[in-house]
């Protein structure tokens, strides 16, 4: 991205899905654990679509980086992913 | 981010959301071949704030900034889907012996977009839904017809086609004289009746066909020096030839 403070938003939603991580290697030596088989989950986001040489759109996006209300408020749009399993 | 806030076109965010979204996909994929247990990204939803601003012909959107009140909220949902719902919900590509309708130069820019409105974007389709007495100009509103295309796509594939001419021998006898033109693709379209001017009179073709014409002349129509040699083979297409009958003369 042009945007250093943006990623992709491919990556971005790679993170968001990155459950896997939390739910098993957390896990793996214990006896019983339980699975979920979906699980929705949303943030709100900051994107920035620009539009490369080539016309192409680009997305990129990051969640709220601060908890700071201010007069100036970035806009948050808001991003819901479904993750099930396969 | 201001500087790069752009206006842009639904269809190209949702290619730019669509290419994000496999991109995801395909790493996750990757994953599943060394974990047992992973997921899937089944939907993603994306709730925008964007201002839409419309010229006449298009939509576009762009992103509101900071500090900017009223925006529109703008909702895409993208679900997975099989390969066989893409096989059932859409069209196939356009095949090679078929020609997009975006490729054509002689159509213009908004008979384009009318026709890709109703969902031709091939000649092929074009061909289906004439097939199927479909009335153009009513869902067009008027804006084009089978009668205009018809001419356009001709015209387009005549192009595709020109006429070379390799050899030209003129054949004069007592019984009658006549200029003969190979080539390739001289006369490709039996609708039309190919027209020959000798020297500026009407010449009879006693053949025309893809690689030859046999022209009958008038032994005294024939210059000495310079002839000239105009062809007419279909409304798109004329040709004319300057002949010297003595480098050319088989008498």
């Amino acid at each position: 991205m042009d945007d250093e403070d943006f990623i992709a938003l491919h990556e971005f939603i790679l993170e968001m899905a990155n459950v896997d991580f939390y739910l098993t290697e957390h896990y793996l030596d214990e006896e019983i654990v339980l699975k979920p088989k979906k699980i929705e989950t949303q943030t709100p986001v900051q994107l920035a679509i620009e539009i490369d040489e080539n016309n192409e759109v680009k997305i990129g996006a990051i969640p709220p980086m601060y908890y700071v209300e201010t007069t100036f408020m970035p806009v948050f749009h808001n991003i819901k992913l479904t993750i099930e399993t396969e | 981010m201001a500087n790069t806030n752009r206006a842009w076109n639904l269809e190209s965010f949702l290619d730019s959301l669509i290419v994000e979204l496999d991109k995801a996909e395909e790493t996750l994929s990757v994953k599943a071949i060394n974990k047992p247990l992973t997921y899937a990204v089944k939907d993603v939803n994306l709730e925008m704030q964007l201002f839409p601003s419309f010229d006449g012909t298009n939509v576009k959107f762009v992103t509101a900034e900071p500090g900017q009140q009223g925006a529109s909220k703008i909702a895409i949902q993208l679900g997975s889907i099989t390969d066989q719902q893409i096989r059932k919900t859409s069209k196939e590509p356009t095949k090679s012996n078929d020609i997009s309708i975006d490729l054509i130069e002689e159509i213009d820019d908004e008979t384009k977009s009318t026709l890709r409105k109703i969902g031709v974007t091939s000649v092929n389709d074009l061909d289906q839904i004439q097939k199927s007495n479909v009335d153009l100009e009513q869902i067009s509103n008027k804006k084009t017809n089978y009668g205009k295309l018809a001419n356009l796509l001709q015209k387009a594939g005549r192009n595709n086609l020109p006429p070379t001419v390799k050899n030209v021998n003129f054949n004069i006898s007592k019984s009658g004289s006549f200029v003969v033109v190979e080539g390739d693709n001289l006369v490709v379209d039996k609708r039309y009746t190919p027209v020959a001017v000798f020297n500026g009179k009407l010449a009879e073709l006693e053949n025309a066909d893809q690689g030859l014409l046999n022209i009958k002349v008038q032994k005294e129509h024939i210059n000495e020096a310079e002839n000239e040699l105009v062809i007419v083979s279909d409304p798109f297409t004329i040709y004319k030839m300057k002949l010297n009958t003595k480098n050319n003369s088989h008498a």
